[in-house]
């Protein structure tokens, strides 16, 4: 697991690289999990499929990480972690395990607002993937 | 696309810096800063920010940056522009995800030395009747399909024939509290998030705040708007929650494809845009306005439970008493009709991050409002000092009747919270005199008042500018904080 915080005035800013796009899904999970639930622990006790889609991968990952914060904001489901079961370039078919957000558990974080699109980099590089992405709070 | 990768800026005066044109930009930008301000910005890709919005199709004057400007996504926060009505854009960047966050002031017959002895009830009381903090909602006021597309057309004034209010309020918010919003416009995933969350505060610079009025520096302006010395006031900064973030996302989708589909070049996809004469464009503004008139609620009925705490703890008379000073947006996108080039010219004016600062006399304003200009509400941080402003011909003239809207910030929040790791910030604040009630020890961390600029150096510059004029001075004694 590979990600860091890059310098940002007001937002959250993160850098990820990873071996595949699965992985870089699973660290994208990661860094929400952390942006949503703090370090507290986050059980895989249930699970949501979510299919996303896109003219490419870039938009593949932000719709992936858009639909994390709505299935949080709607249903307050926190995600532990993410199971790829196809990437085809333009669509990502993946089943999130984690659980139900309890106040008593696991701690209050700052709100994010959205996933942007600001400096949106997702891309191939030698000996796997890298993505940068802003989150709004 | 050109776009300068090495900026020029020079000085023009005390306040004002220009922006060079140069590859791509169709204008130059413009800056309002003293060179403390200006020197603060190096290394934060704002003033970048500033030249990508100068390449958007169809922008009339320069791409303008108010003082208190920072690091956005697309636009900068802090900027203002202004587009043409046929040969124009609107960009969602260029409102952001929260549509219509904006601040209302309230002023009461109280003084601090009324409320000190009841500051931790008060307090306790604001905590719990207005929710806050990430995913609060009301259960009391949970909206029906039907209600809710109510809330989409109507704004402050569903509010207010709810009974969360009075019909004064409404002549006391920027547009009366209400636009041409289209409810068909806002998607199912939009409503959703909608439904359970008016009336609550948010979290991260959100807040409700108690204060009271420390300074004034035009008498006879401040007499007007029921500011008294010592007077206490309650500062609400909150907007269209999760309703408005969902809009926005929704339709930077859409408008990705629109950018294409027009030949539009961005410089950053994030400034993705449509023309303002084509469907999506209108479409948008739909939703837009639908989020915002949210947004004008969700302050409104906050305000209602602000008069509900201070009948429980001061008496009926009190609240009674309550009255709204104004409510403004700082992100919006709006039609207004400005003088360019000594021609009236209907334009799309986007403020992110900048208030509405419209002068005496201005058509728009209500009565009590046309011979002062309108108020402009601006929230330091939660240790220092907030100011009431008023707007000015300076700003009609120069910033399309916009000025700044707040500290903006100058620290990460990685540092904030790295500072505060070893302090306990509610109890310094305490010890100052300011009571904090907050749903999470981070937003309060991140919140730390060093993680902004000194408001004051910010309203100065607009004050300097002549694009604001500087009317009364608040300090907190208490902030729920999300």
């Amino acid at each position: 697991m590979s990600y860091s915080f890059l310098p940002h005035t007001a937002d959250i800013r993160v850098a990820i690289e990873a071996s595949s796009f699965e992985e870089l899904l699973q660290d994208a999970t990661a860094v929400m999990r952390g942006l949503l639930a703090g370090e507290c622990r986050v059980e895989a006790r249930d699970e949501r499929s979510v299919i996303a889609s896109g003219e490419d991968p870039s938009e593949v990952f932000l719709g992936y990480l858009q639909e994390v914060l709505y299935l949080f904001e709607t249903d307050a489901f926190l995600p532990a972690s993410v199971t790829t079961e196809r990437f085809t370039g333009r669509e990502a078919v993946t089943r999130i395990h984690g659980e139900t957000h309890e106040a008593a558990r696991h701690e209050h974080q700052p709100e994010v607002k959205a996933v942007t699109r600001h400096g949106l980099t997702v891309e191939r590089r030698t000996g796997g993937w890298y993505a940068e992405v802003v989150f709004d709070v | 696309m050109s776009v300068p990768t090495k900026v020029s800026v020079e000085r023009i005066d005390e306040y004002r810096w220009r922006v060079k044109r140069a590859g791509g930009m169709r204008t130059e930008g413009l800056i309002f800063a003293d060179a403390e301000l200006m020197h603060d910005l190096e290394g934060d890709q704002c003033v970048q920010q500033v030249v990508n919005v100068a390449h958007l199709p169809g922008i009339v004057g320069p791409s303008i940056a108010m003082p208190d400007i920072h690091w956005g996504y697309g636009f900068p926060i802090g900027g203002v522009a202004a587009f043409d009505e046929k040969e124009g854009v609107v960009s969602p960047g260029g409102v952001g995800y929260d549509i219509n966050c904006g601040v209302r002031l309230l002023r009461t017959p109280l003084t601090v030395d009324d409320v000190r002895p009841k500051l931790t009830p008060l307090m306790d009381t604001l905590y719990h009747t207005i929710p806050s903090g990430v995913g609060s909602s009301r259960s009391d006021v949970k909206l029906g399909p039907r209600e809710l597309d109510r809330v989409l057309e109507r704004g402050a004034a569903w509010t207010v024939e709810r009974g969360y209010g009075r019909e004064r309020d409404l002549e006391c918010i920027e547009a009366n509290g209400s636009l041409p919003g289209e409810p068909d416009a806002v998607s199912q995933r939009a409503k959703k998030r909608g439904t359970t969350q008016l009336g609550t505060v948010g979290s991260g610079n959100h807040f409700v705040e108690v204060g009271y009025v420390a300074e004034i520096y035009e008498d006879g302006i401040a007499n007007r708007l029921g500011l008294r010395p010592e007077g206490i006031t309650f500062f609400i900064h909150s907007g269209s929650r999760g309703l408005g973030y969902q809009v926005c996302d929704d339709y930077l989708d859409t408008m990705v494809q629109a950018a294409r589909k027009y030949g539009i070049d961005l410089p950053d996809k994030q400034l993705c845009c449509a023309p303002l004469t084509s469907p999506e464009a209108r479409r948008y503004m739909g939703a837009m306005n639908a989020a915002a008139n949210y947004a004008f609620a969700n302050r409104q009925l906050m305000a209602h439970y602000v008069r509900k705490a201070l009948d429980k703890l001061f008496g009926e008379d009190v609240a009674e008493q309550a009255d709204l000073v104004y409510d403004v947006a700082h992100n919006i996108a709006k039609f207004e009709t400005h003088e360019v080039e000594g021609k009236p010219r209907r334009v799309c004016v986007h403020r992110k991050g900048a208030t509405r600062a419209f002068p005496p006399g201005h058509r728009e304003l209500a009565d009590r409002f046309r011979d002062i200009g309108q108020p402009v509400l601006i929230p330091g941080d939660m240790g220092r000092y907030s100011f009431v402003l008023v707007g000015t011909p300076g700003a009609f003239a120069e910033t399309f009747g916009s000025t700044c809207h707040g500290a903006g910030r100058r620290m990460s929040r990685h540092q904030a919270k790295k500072m505060a790791r070893s302090r306990n910030v509610p109890r310094e604040l305490e010890e100052r005199g300011i009571l904090i009630r907050a749903a999470s020890r981070r937003t309060v961390d991140e919140e730390i008042p060093e993680a902004y600029k000194d408001v004051k150096q910010v309203v100065d510059v607009v004050h300097g500018a002549g694009i604001g004029k500087k009317v009364a001075k608040l300090v907190p004694i208490g902030v729920v904080k999300g």
